[in-house]
């Protein structure tokens, strides 16, 4: 891998991270904080994990990293700091599953903070009857979810022909143009950002549905967590084959999550207005080993309008249609130009101008689909993963997050929201139909 | 009709530029390697379709992206070679 750098600077998604970071801990909520949570069957070994973490080098200059920005309105970098490494892990008995059977009782509300703390934390909790949990809790500043999974196989050990090699992880290109080549290329980087700002300014238009209020309860991040078994999930991959979404099984998913949305809506008496729904792309080709550090992702924005809603055939062509036109203009690239250009701006200034076209509404709620978790992960800390769920925390506003995955044949969504946002009982009915949207109308 | 392309030609330029662009190295890619074990997600089935679109001056129509259609590069391939065979030829001037 070879010697890993005293400083690094950070991505324009890095910075765009920070400023939802600092928008959510202006909400009274922890912070841009992930986790992913690993269910193991077997007899846990916290000394094999303890041995591993000592003798991953890598593992331990993650822990070390605190984001500072050396002067004002020079973009902020990450600082290896000196000194004996941090106790990354924690060993604690779990005495059964805490908030509804999301995060093992025991684990605390971490509060990762980037420039002052370890940006991960590893809680494994050995549990009763052979089944204990690993948590792996990073701050989104760090790393995305890729990132974090990369991380985790770091960790473990992979089935044979999935890559016994090490994730590298830094990017192994890291931008550092001159000041000469910085300046010559700022009026093309800053036509390209006005293009994006402006395409996004238009599909955040009004009307647009938001279900969270103006004035932010300062609340935790709830989490509400749905498996299909192995059956239901083959009758949702046959109900996306038959509305011929096989290759866009992602906008199959979001298409559901906008009617389970509009549920919500449509039962507070709101009408009219659109769902817009900001999801990630993962910038690493596909079996890539890393980088594990920083957020690889640029963003699409989609725009639904209500009186589409209800045909799920008719939103998915719509998506699809926008993505295809996304790509084709480079929405993508343009979004990253602008995140690029933006990483020197100070933060609660960052945060008022991404409000500021809509009022502080960004968005209706934000999706992602993380595909397959962790795949060819065949032992972890001693153990077998039998189930990984992926904690995205619920970004305020909006105030709502839903993450679908999939883990050995099974699918799994994760809705996570603010008290704010929506009551349980909505919560409630908005899982109920997200599930039967993605059965094909037949309840679980 | 416009001029024919070979599909296998047009099957050795997607696996080209899914190399390039869109896989790791060391992931073992051919032209009949299916798709989903590649693990080619929404956007990479995009970004195949527009290179086609710049390299072969053709779209693949929503109605076209079918689950055979996408099996495998060779059979998009086949899908993108069958449409630029059966546009119109240009009119003369």
């Amino acid at each position: 891998m070879g010697e890993l750098p005293r400083h690094l600077p950070i991505t324009g998604a890095d910075h765009f991270v920070c400023a939802l970071d600092r928008q959510m801990q202006r909400a009274g909520m922890p912070g841009n904080v992930c986790r992913l949570v690993v269910r193991l069957e077997g007899d846990l070994d916290p000394a094999r994990l303890t041995q591993c973490l000592d003798r991953t080098p890598a593992v331990q200059w993650l822990a070390r990293l605190r984001l500072k920005r050396p002067l004002h309105l020079l973009a902020p970098r990450w600082n290896a700091t000196e000194g004996p490494a941090p106790g990354l892990l924690v060993v604690s008995a779990a005495n059964g599953a805490g908030d509804r059977g999301v995060l093992p009782a025991g684990v605390p509300e971490r509060e990762l903070c980037a420039g002052q703390s370890p940006c991960i934390a590893i809680d494994l909790l050995p549990g009763a009857h052979g089944v204990g949990h690993l948590v792996l809790s990073w701050h989104h500043a760090l790393m995305d979810v890729r990132g974090a999974e990369l991380l985790v196989r770091l960790l473990g050990v992979a089935t044979p022909g999935n890559g016994q090699g090490s994730p590298s992880a830094i990017p192994e290109r890291i931008s550092r143009p001159s000041l000469v080549e910085s300046l010559r290329g700022y009026p093309r980087r800053l036509a390209f950002a006005r293009e994006s700002l402006a395409f996004i300014t238009s599909t955040c238009r009004e009307p647009m549905v938001t279900l969270v209020g103006s004035t932010p309860m300062s609340s935790p991040c709830r989490y509400r967590v749905h498996w299909f078994d192995a059956g239901e999930t083959a009758r949702i991959d046959e109900h996306c084959s038959r509305l011929q979404a096989g290759f866009r099984r992602s906008l199959f998913f979001l298409a559901a999550a906008v009617q389970a949305v509009h549920g919500v809506a449509a039962r507070r008496g709101m009408s009219g207005g659109a769902y817009v729904v900001p999801v990630p792309h993962d910038l690493r080709p596909r079996g890539a080993d890393g980088p594990v550090l920083s957020n690889q992702l640029s963003f699409l924005f989609f725009r639904v309008e209500a009186e589409l809603v209800g045909d799920l055939r008719s939103v998915i062509a719509s998506l699809t249609e926008q993505m295809i036109e996304q790509l084709r203009a480079r929405r993508d690239e343009s979004f990253l130009a602008a995140m690029e250009l933006f990483r020197p701006l100070p933060l609660d200034f960052y945060v008022r101008q991404l409000g500021r076209p809509t009022d502080g509404r960004v968005a209706t709620f934000f999706f992602s689909d993380a595909g397959e978790s962790c795949p060819g992960l065949a032992e972890l800390a001693g153990a077998r993963p039998t189930a990984i769920t992926h904690l995205a925390p619920a970004a305020r506003p909006p105030g709502l997050t839903v993450v679908t995955s999939r883990y050995r044949g099974r699918l799994c969504f994760v809705v996570s929201w603010t008290a704010d946002c929506a009551s349980e009982e909505e919560i409630d009915l908005l899982e109920a139909d997200f599930a039967v949207s993605l059965l094909g109308g037949v309840a679980p | 009709m416009s001029e024919m392309i070979d599909s296998t030609r047009v099957a050795e330029e997607l696996v080209a530029y899914a190399r390039t662009h869109l896989v790791a190295e060391a992931l073992p890619l051919e032209a009949h390697t299916p798709l989903a074990q590649v693990g080619l997600d929404s956007f990479c089935i995009v970004e195949l379709l527009l290179f086609a679109e710049g390299a072969f001056g053709v779209r693949v129509p929503e109605v076209a992206l079918t689950h055979e259609n996408l099996a495998s590069l060779d059979s998009l391939a086949r899908c993108i070679a069958d449409l630029v065979g059966a546009e119109p030829a240009p009119k003369a001037g």
